[in-house]
């Protein structure tokens, strides 16, 4: 119906967002308050990837509990080639890391992108519970793994020399990095937009909704799984480039079955299904984050309760309530 | 005829299909043909195997023991899908479509699954002519023309029977395997089927499962009676009509 009026509700909580994040840091420096941008920032990343996972968990049913392994992954490629780089520490075959986005992000998401082929390949041929403790468990493998790297700093992570530079250009300017991943943002989630309108989205969803069907159809649903899956943990893996650029240090904690836990509670909280509801979800999250640590240290207490309230009562999370359609549009 | 061979193979056709799960034979030594521009009906009592046999015909299932060969090849060993892009497709007993897809949009996956390949990844397929045009044209064949912008899970039983239907033509096979598609449908969205049926038989081959007598006999040029997982008798409808063992094993209630 969209198309027939131009917009509506749902077009309208898009469009609003979407303004709201542009003047972010406008309204941080209107009210002199630069760590605004800094925390906004970080909601970015992490919508990054939660996008990502609404794409292969809202559109195709697969419910990673494991992507945080393809953050930590994407997080830790950006580390350690910038700790290279910085050291003139010789990495593989002589070559010396590289601090240069262009090629440590792509290596990021080349990586991320490898891991989920091979969890797939052998995830994806389950489904329900098997699938989600498979994911985990991938999972569980790299946080284990990075713990016991010890030259990169083990248990006790590793702090970057500084951040990339993108083309030559540091991105150490706190509003430059702050466009430049909301553009990031805006261009995954046009894709994935594309993607799961496509002929490719079709057979997706189609899966999702009645397996049989599809290969009654004819469809082998297994290697279009795959290769949205892989999608998916390489876009993770470009966010845990980015959060690793934030921060300015990594540690495996960006791998652990946590971080998977928030952004499985990010894609709900925000409308599962909606490629847009994770933002709102990951802005909604940090909001609460910040509020309610301000009362107490044990703010999940309070974070439990509001996830159940809206998994039983709100279907399609907050976007859902805002577009009052529903989060499933289309 | 004069030439006593090489007689004209069917097109589709089992052989002698086992089928058990644990002790229960579900399917005993079935045999069946299909033929070009036939209605082949196969009818039984609840439990008969229909179902089972017809799994069996679409790959669904694997048969214990038998073969199914399709224009004189061996299909045995192959999935559901594959079966589908030869030309056999299934309609289902319990439907199964696309409930949160239109109702023209479940014709158009069905209808580009007839395409080569759908690693698409950025035209939107909502505005793709050549995935729209025949599956309007499908739609308006089942009836369902008036329906193709509703949510396919917001039809009526009988709609989305119909919905079945239109799916299975949209991939344009050439064997059609129905099982019971008129089953919950009201009379005139039954009436529009079997005439969409008589219409479509002169270039398909196609089994019928179906409860409904009165549709069997006006469709179907042969009849074959599964009871117990075996054929009790196949023939002319009329004959079979006439089979004593037929009459006392299922038909007496329902003629």
């Amino acid at each position: 119906m969209a198309r027939d009026f131009g917009f509506n509700r749902a077009t309208v909580a898009t469009a609003v967002l979407l303004i709201g994040l542009a003047l972010v840091p406008a309204f941080a420096a209107l009210f002199d308050n630069p760590f605004l941008v800094t925390m906004v920032n970080r909601a970015l990343i992490f919508a990054l990837a939660a996008v990502a996972l609404d794409f292969i968990m809202g559109y195709g049913r697969m419910v990673s509990f494991g992507h945080a392994a393809f953050f930590g992954l994407g997080a830790y490629t950006v580390g350690i080639l910038s700790t290279h780089a910085a050291q003139d520490l010789p990495l593989i075959f002589g070559w010396t890391g590289t601090n240069e986005a262009l090629l440590a992000w792509l290596l990021a998401m080349l990586l991320s992108g490898l891991y989920a082929l091979i969890v797939g390949l052998i995830s994806l041929r389950t489904s329900g519970v098997y699938f989600i403790m498979i994911t985990l468990a991938f999972a569980q493998l790299v946080f284990f793994a990075f713990v016991s790297l010890s030259q990169y700093g083990g248990e006790d992570g590793l702090a970057l020399w500084g951040r990339n530079t993108l083309a030559g250009i540091g991105l150490d300017h706190r509003v430059g990095f702050y466009y430049l991943c909301f553009g990031l943002l805006l261009a995954v989630w046009y894709l994935l937009h594309r993607l799961v309108r496509s002929r490719f989205g079709r057979v997706i969803q189609g899966s999702r909704q009645h397996e049989l069907r599809m290969r009654a159809l004819g469809y082998n649903p297994f290697p279009y799984k795959l290769t949205a899956f892989v999608i998916s943990g390489a876009l993770t893996g470009l966010a845990g480039a980015l959060l690793a650029n934030n921060n300015e240090f990594v540690d495996p904690s960006l791998t652990s079955w946590m971080q998977s836990g928030n952004f499985l509670v990010i894609v709900l909280l925000g409308g599962l299904c909606s490629l847009v509801g994770p933002i709102y979800g990951a802005l909604a999250l940090l909001l609460m984050e910040e509020v309610l640590i301000a009362m107490t240290e044990h703010w999940q207490i309070i974070l439990g309760p509001v996830l159940i309230l809206v998994v039983l009562f709100f279907r399609g999370g907050i976007f859902g309530v805002l577009s009052a359609g529903g989060g499933r549009h289309d | 005829m004069t030439d006593a061979m090489p007689i004209t193979a069917p097109i589709f056709e089992a052989i002698g299909l086992r089928k058990s799960f644990g002790g229960v034979h579900a399917t005993r030594d079935l045999s069946l043909t299909l033929e070009l521009g036939e209605v082949h009906a196969l009818i039984g009592p609840n439990g008969a195997g229909k179902t089972t046999a017809l799994a069996q015909l679409s790959g669904e299932l694997r048969p214990d023991a038998g073969s199914v060969r399709f224009r004189g090849q061996d299909i045995t060993p192959l999935s559901m899908a594959a079966r589908s892009r030869l030309g056999i497709a299934r309609s289902f007993q319990i439907t199964a479509v696309f409930e949160d897809f239109t109702v023209l949009d479940n014709v158009a996956v069905a209808v580009q699954s007839r395409a080569r390949h759908h690693f698409a990844f950025w035209r939107p397929a909502a505005r793709d002519r050549t995935l729209i045009e025949p599956a309007e044209q499908v739609l308006e064949q089942v009836g369902l023309a008036g329906f193709a912008k509703r949510r396919a899970g917001d039809l009526a039983h009988g709609q989305k029977r119909q919905l079945e239907i239109a799916m299975a033509l949209a991939t344009r096979p050439t064997v059609l395997l129905l099982d019971e598609p008129m089953a919950g449908m009201g009379r005139a969205e039954s009436e529009t089927i079997t005439e969409l049926l008589e219409r479509v038989r002169p270039n398909h081959a196609i089994l019928l499962v179906e409860h409904d007598m009165d549709v069997v006999f006006r469709l179907a040029d042969r009849v074959s009676v599964l009871v117990g997982g075996a054929l009790l008798a196949s023939g002319p409808p009329e004959a079979v009509r006439q089979d004593a063992q037929v009459r006392a094993a299922y038909l007496e209630e329902s003629i």
